[in-house]
């Protein structure tokens, strides 16, 4: 009877071991990971917005004050969201607050950075900069592919 | 022994009803016809043009950096999975004519990987407006900002819609365009399409 429990019990820990083992996820590829930061392509003179993740590195509160990108003639940060009465609206949003150890996530449909009036068309495959001057961490500088599908 | 029959005839009658009914048709755009033109600058009389053919149809302005670009990108993944079929045509309608002329719907098509079958319209605002109005699409100027050197740009709230007309110009299927997973939208086109 014991040497059945204890067959038993090594076959269920078997189980377990061979089960945790194939929950293990592989380790993702460079060209697997995603892309987050990134900007859209765009016709001159038109549209683009601008996506990433900034990780206060800081002990303390950082404020993101403005953005600037040499690609566009106007850039700002916008925020898409929808109006009481339904429809798909976008405002501008003047001072984000990211707290200390915390990111910022600016992503499709959400927070973006929009960069107005194109100075030249952007193609997939291109790179723009956009900056971010912050109260505390001063100017950072972002370099970012565009992508046309991502 | 009769009423059985009868319910049973009624029981066949009601499966074969229920089988070739299809789905609920949302808007009837067949009695109607708006001439439109596409980004070439060649004329269309929608949805006439396009009878024959399933068609996918989502509301756009091309100076949308956010939202317009993602019902676009959404219909461009539905035309890859179904890998550009003919009996499929793919459209994206401007509610801002004003800005949006035929010049201005090719550059922004250029900027898309996109297959066949997939064209920009637009036409005068009349006809953009009736349009709209016939299958609910609405939008507003919201805000306006001065650039640096003087040209002022204005950007709109709006629906966000993708639909599919069956191929007799019926509205047989309704999308949030932006966010609407496309499997949706492939599984509706699978059904009716088979």
């Amino acid at each position: 009877m014991k040497t059945k429990l204890i067959l038993s019990l090594v076959f269920i820990l078997m189980l377990a071991c061979g089960d945790s083992e194939k929950k293990d996820t592989p380790e993702k590829s460079i060209a697997e990971k995603e892309v987050t930061d990134w900007a859209r392509p765009g016709a001159q003179g038109k549209m683009s917005g601008a996506y990433f993740t900034y990780r206060n590195q800081l002990s303390v509160a950082d404020t993101l004050i403005s953005v600037q990108s040499n690609s566009a003639m106007m850039t700002q940060v916008h925020e898409s969201y929808t109006t009481d009465d339904g429809l798909a609206g976008m405002r501008e949003i003047n001072q984000i607050i990211i707290r200390p150890k915390e990111s910022l996530v600016l992503q499709k449909g959400g927070i973006h950075v929009m960069l107005m009036s194109l100075k030249e068309a952007l193609a997939n495959g291109d790179s723009i900069t956009v900056e971010l001057n912050f109260a505390q961490a001063g100017v950072v500088e972002l370099k970012m592919p565009v992508l046309s599908s991502n | 022994m009769k009423t059985a029959y009868f319910i049973l005839t009624i029981l066949i009658f009601s499966t074969l009803i229920s089988c070739n009914s299809g789905p609920e048709v949302i808007d009837d755009l067949s009695k109607k016809s708006f001439e439109v033109v596409n980004q070439n600058g060649e004329e269309i009389t929608f949805p006439d043009d396009y009878t024959g053919k399933y068609v996918i149809m989502g509301f756009i302005y091309t100076n949308c950096p956010d939202i317009c670009p993602l019902v676009t990108q959404n219909m461009i993944k539905v035309q890859k999975e179904l890998g550009n079929p003919d009996d499929v045509q793919f459209l994206g309608v401007t509610f801002d004519p004003k800005r949006d002329t035929p010049q201005v719907l090719k550059e922004y098509k250029n900027v898309f990987d996109l297959g066949r079958n997939f064209d920009f319209l637009t036409a005068d605002s009349s006809t953009v407006s009736e349009l709209m109005d016939s299958v609910r699409v609405r939008s507003q100027v919201s805000f306006t900002q001065i650039r640096d050197d003087g040209k002022e740009l204005y950007f709109m709230n709006h629906s966000d819609k993708i639909m599919v007309l069956d191929k007799k110009g019926r509205v047989i299927f309704e999308y949030g365009g932006s966010m609407t997973p496309v499997n949706y939208i492939l599984e509706d086109l699978k059904k009716v399409r088979g």
